[in-house]
């Protein structure tokens, strides 16, 4: 298990993803399952301006001990990317050698590339960009199966079931989902469907 | 966290806490009882967590107009003797620095903490100001924790020596602890609530000047041991080498964090953890100073401890090299971060460290993702309306046939391009300050202020008042969408309720100007362009001061309360035979929800972005889009 240099009971983990996709959400319920476990968490968090449609990033550590809240460049063991530019984006700044990327495939364009101003590169490039940079890629389509669940407004559960399909946590995949569900009092149900949707997906992708 | 947790009564209970909820429980926890504030980004989140929990925790919690009177809420509560805390980002002390300035003078009975959150890097900030320049200036304790443990236990100890001390006392957060979470053990919570109980016999004033000055120093002197044993404060180690690093609040994770990037063995350099930049604890760092030959000094913002240190060691006569921002081991401007203060240190112990860079593929660019208004953002359409009135009424490029003077909100964004809407951007309400400024110049060109509603209760309203008594000839656009938006829809004098959910009168922007004397007040929807361009144009017409109160929801809000309301959020369509492709809509009312498809070279609608405002079916040229519907039938 690659995790925080070599120690398996620590992880830098970065959340990136666009203002209002729900990547605050997501960092909350991931540092509750840790804090329950008796880890030392820090997660800091994009609020403020760049809540209106800028990248967003969470940088979330977990550790017997954790200090800097801000994860060092190069030394992030998983890039959780919610849109595939912010993932790039991320990896490039904080992933380390040999860490991880899921992405959700799901673009939002920025407003330069809406106005004709910028391009947005294809997503195959984006790919092939982070296969370059991390030894393990894993896409998942997280708007689509949000949808599927119920509400595409879960992409941001899925993508938590993505991550815990990826066994990189120091805590079990069912420790996540059941965090879910006392964190999101509402439309539980959905939000389950859609861990789950995430969940499998992954665990497709990873079969030999 | 959740609202009960917030509350719960369990003493060494682990919780996941934001710093600014910490901070918002310590209140809980010290007995606070009057809490005041105003919103600013990164202090908002902890009136909004006391707000929440004030009526179930017996509290008084209160959103103010203005941090100068978020101040004196709190003020007059410690008076009272009861603990009281008031919070606010770095820049909203300015505002309140008339009252500290003096409230310092005249002290207080119940402990009194004021939360200064401070944004070094202005993320989300027009300045990077070091409030602890603010305690020196004031004469006042000032704590700084690093962690939200250390977050919710300064409001507790901050309200301990305050009360003391007799002295307000200065808590500085920053960035980089307001908006962290960490795992947080709970204290006990207090038992019983105080009675206010006013001492009739005192005056609480600055007056006479000397006296209450030399009351102050010496009720600062009564606390300083205390000060100096504020848990915060601790040599961590001695170290093997003659470096010895001082680690002053957020720093220190910064320097644990350095030492293992570096490889350094813990416990090898000697650090001092240090919680009180003001008064710089001087038994503490005298031991320090007097140890090691070079001294790293590790803060964010200005190097405050750096010159509190060299300060001391002239009056030892001590002489350690001492490094740090004005010696170019951390830079004076932008926020440190575990990469800088790693190569700072490598520089000080004579190591190389290099932060890993990772080369991007050349095949690919990487856009830039700039911040936009949002979908349907009735500051959208204003925006549009002003360029168009000044278009139609001065035939010319309303970036150079008029003067635009912007303020502080979601549309303080109209300062950056694609907007460039603003000549100025200084601070709350100085939008109209300036206009009036411009209007006396003689300038022979429209002077026009744009303001949201919450921002012209805080500071606008003197400057209104001015340009009625001085007769400036300018146009004062005020943007009422019911909310402080910016900060994260806060409640502000106009929506109704107050920062503890109860009722409160609306107050109308357009009273209050016709209250002044405004001789041209109207009141327009924000989504009715033509109207609202027509008023414009009208008012540049009139001379005199003018307002235009350019109303409707907030985009955001209005989509919840659209839900709420059944009302179904449907695009427009672009119609493909009418659109030409022209990118007026994309290009002038810059709605982030209409984009470019470039193989079809046509205007199209996101339609998860889109609100169904209605604005872009209005200004379309062609006529092009039509239908749809949204926030706009709100």
């Amino acid at each position: 298990m690659a995790t925080y240099r070599g120690k398996k009971d620590e992880i830098a983990l970065v959340i990136a993803g666009v203002g209002g996709q729900g990547t605050l959400l997501a960092s909350q319920i991931i540092g509750h399952v840790a804090v329950k476990h008796g880890f030392s968490v820090r997660i800091s968090e994009t609020f403020g301006m760049s809540q209106r449609g800028g990248p967003v990033v969470s940088h979330i550590r977990i550790a017997k001990a954790v200090y800097s809240p801000l994860i060092p460049f190069g030394t992030a063991d998983l890039v959780l990317g919610f849109e595939p530019l912010e993932a790039l984006r991320a990896s490039i700044k904080f992933l380390a050698k040999g860490g991880s990327v899921i992405v959700n495939t799901r673009i939002l364009y920025p407003v330069e590339v809406n106005r004709g101003d910028a391009k947005y590169p294809p997503l195959e490039r984006i790919l092939e960009a982070l296969r370059s940079i991390a030894s393990e890629v894993v896409t998942v389509d997280a708007t689509t199966l949000a949808t599927k669940a119920g509400n595409p407004i879960s992409a941001n559960i899925v993508m938590l079931g993505a991550l815990a399909a990826l066994e990189k946590l120091p805590f079990k995949p069912e420790d996540l989902r059941e965090a879910v569900k006392e964190r999101v009092p509402r439309n539980v149900d959905v939000n389950l469907r859609a861990f789950d949707l995430g969940f499998q997906a992954i665990k497709e992708q990873l079969k030999p | 966290m959740s609202r009960a947790e917030l509350l719960e009564d369990s003493p060494g209970k682990k919780v996941l806490l934001l710093g600014n909820e910490a901070f918002a429980r310590g209140a809980i926890e010290a007995n606070v009882q009057v809490a005041a504030a105003y919103p600013g980004t990164p202090s908002s989140e902890i009136m909004e967590a006391l707000a929440s929990i004030a009526e179930a925790a017996g509290i008084y919690a209160e959103w103010s107009v203005n941090e100068k009177v978020a101040f004196e809420v709190a003020y007059a509560a410690a008076v009272a003797g009861l603990r009281s805390m008031c919070s606010m980002k770095h820049v909203g002390l300015n505002v309140a620095s008339d009252a500290l300035m003096v409230a310092n003078y005249a002290g207080v009975e119940g402990g009194m903490v004021i939360i200064s959150a401070d944004d070094p890097s202005g993320h989300s900030s027009q300045n990077e100001q070091d409030n602890r320049l603010f305690a020196k200036f004031a004469e006042l304790p000032c704590l700084e924790p690093a962690t939200p443990q250390e977050a919710k236990d300064s409001v507790v100890i901050g309200c301990e020596i305050s009360e003391k001390g007799k002295l307000p006392v200065i808590v500085r957060s920053l960035t980089r602890l307001s908006h962290v979470r960490g795992e947080v053990e709970l204290g006990p919570l207090p038992k019983e609530k105080r009675k206010p109980s006013l001492k009739w016999e005192i005056t609480y004033t600055g007056f006479p000047a000397p006296d209450h000055h030399k009351m102050l120093h010496d009720r600062l002197a009564s606390i300083t041991e205390d000060l100096e044993r504020v848990p915060f404060n601790r040599v961590e180690a001695e170290g093997d080498e003659d470096i010895g690093v001082v680690a002053a609040g957020i720093g220190y994770n910064y320097v644990k964090e350095a030492l293992r990037l570096l490889n350094v063995k813990e416990g090898s350099i000697a650090i001092l953890k240090l919680g009180v930049p003001h008064p710089i604890p001087r038994n503490l760092v005298t031991r320090f100073l007097k140890s090691y030959d070079v001294i790293y000094v590790v803060e964010d913002g200005f190097p405050f401890v750096e010159e509190e240190l060299k300060k001391v060691c002239y009056d030892l006569d001590v002489h350690p090299t001492i490094l740090g921002k004005h010696s170019g081991h951390l830079p004076l401007e932008g926020e440190i971060d575990p990469d800088k203060v790693a190569m700072g240190l490598a520089k000080v112990l004579g190591i190389s460290y290099k932060p890993p860079e990772v080369s991007i593929p050349s095949y690919i660019e990487i856009p830039r993702r700039t911040l936009s208004l949002c979908a349907g953002c009735p500051h959208l359409t204003t925006f549009y309306a002003i360029r168009q009135a000044i278009r139609r009424e001065m035939k010319g490029d309303p970036r150079k046939a008029s003067v635009i003077c912007g303020d502080i909100g979601c549309y303080g964004l109209g300062l950056f391009h694609p907007y460039n809407m603003f000549h100025t951007h200084i601070c709350m309400g100085a939008s109209i300050g300036c206009a009036n400024g411009f209007a006396h110049t003689g300038i022979d060109k429209p002077v026009i202020a744009y303001i949201g509603e919450s921002t012209f209760f805080h500071a606008g309203m003197p400057a209104l008042l001015n340009a009625v008594y001085n007769n400036a000839n300018i146009k004062v656009v005020v943007q009422d969408n019911y909310t402080i938006a910016m900060t994260g829809h806060q409640p502000s004098p106009s929506t109704g309720l107050t920062a503890m959910g109860k009722p409160a009168p609306r107050i109308a922007v357009e009273e209050v100007a016709k209250a002044f004397k405004v001789p041209f007040v109207k009141v327009v929807d924000a989504y009715n362009i033509s109207e609202l361009i027509e008023t414009i144009r009208e008012a540049i017409r009139t001379p005199g001061p003018a307002v235009i109160v350019a109303r409707r929801l907030c985009a955001e809000l209005a989509r919840r309360e659209a839900t709420r309301k059944g009302i179904r959020i449907s695009p427009p369509k672009i119609d493909p035979e009418k659109c030409t492709g022209c990118k007026y809509c994309i290009t002038q009312l810059l709605c982030p929800a209409l984009i470019w498809r470039e193989n079809e070279k046509k205007a199209d609608v996101d339609s998860l972005l889109c609100a169904g405002c209605g604005a872009c079916a209005q200004i379309c040229p062609q006529k092009a889009i039509s239908g749809g519907s949204g926030i706009g039938n709100l």
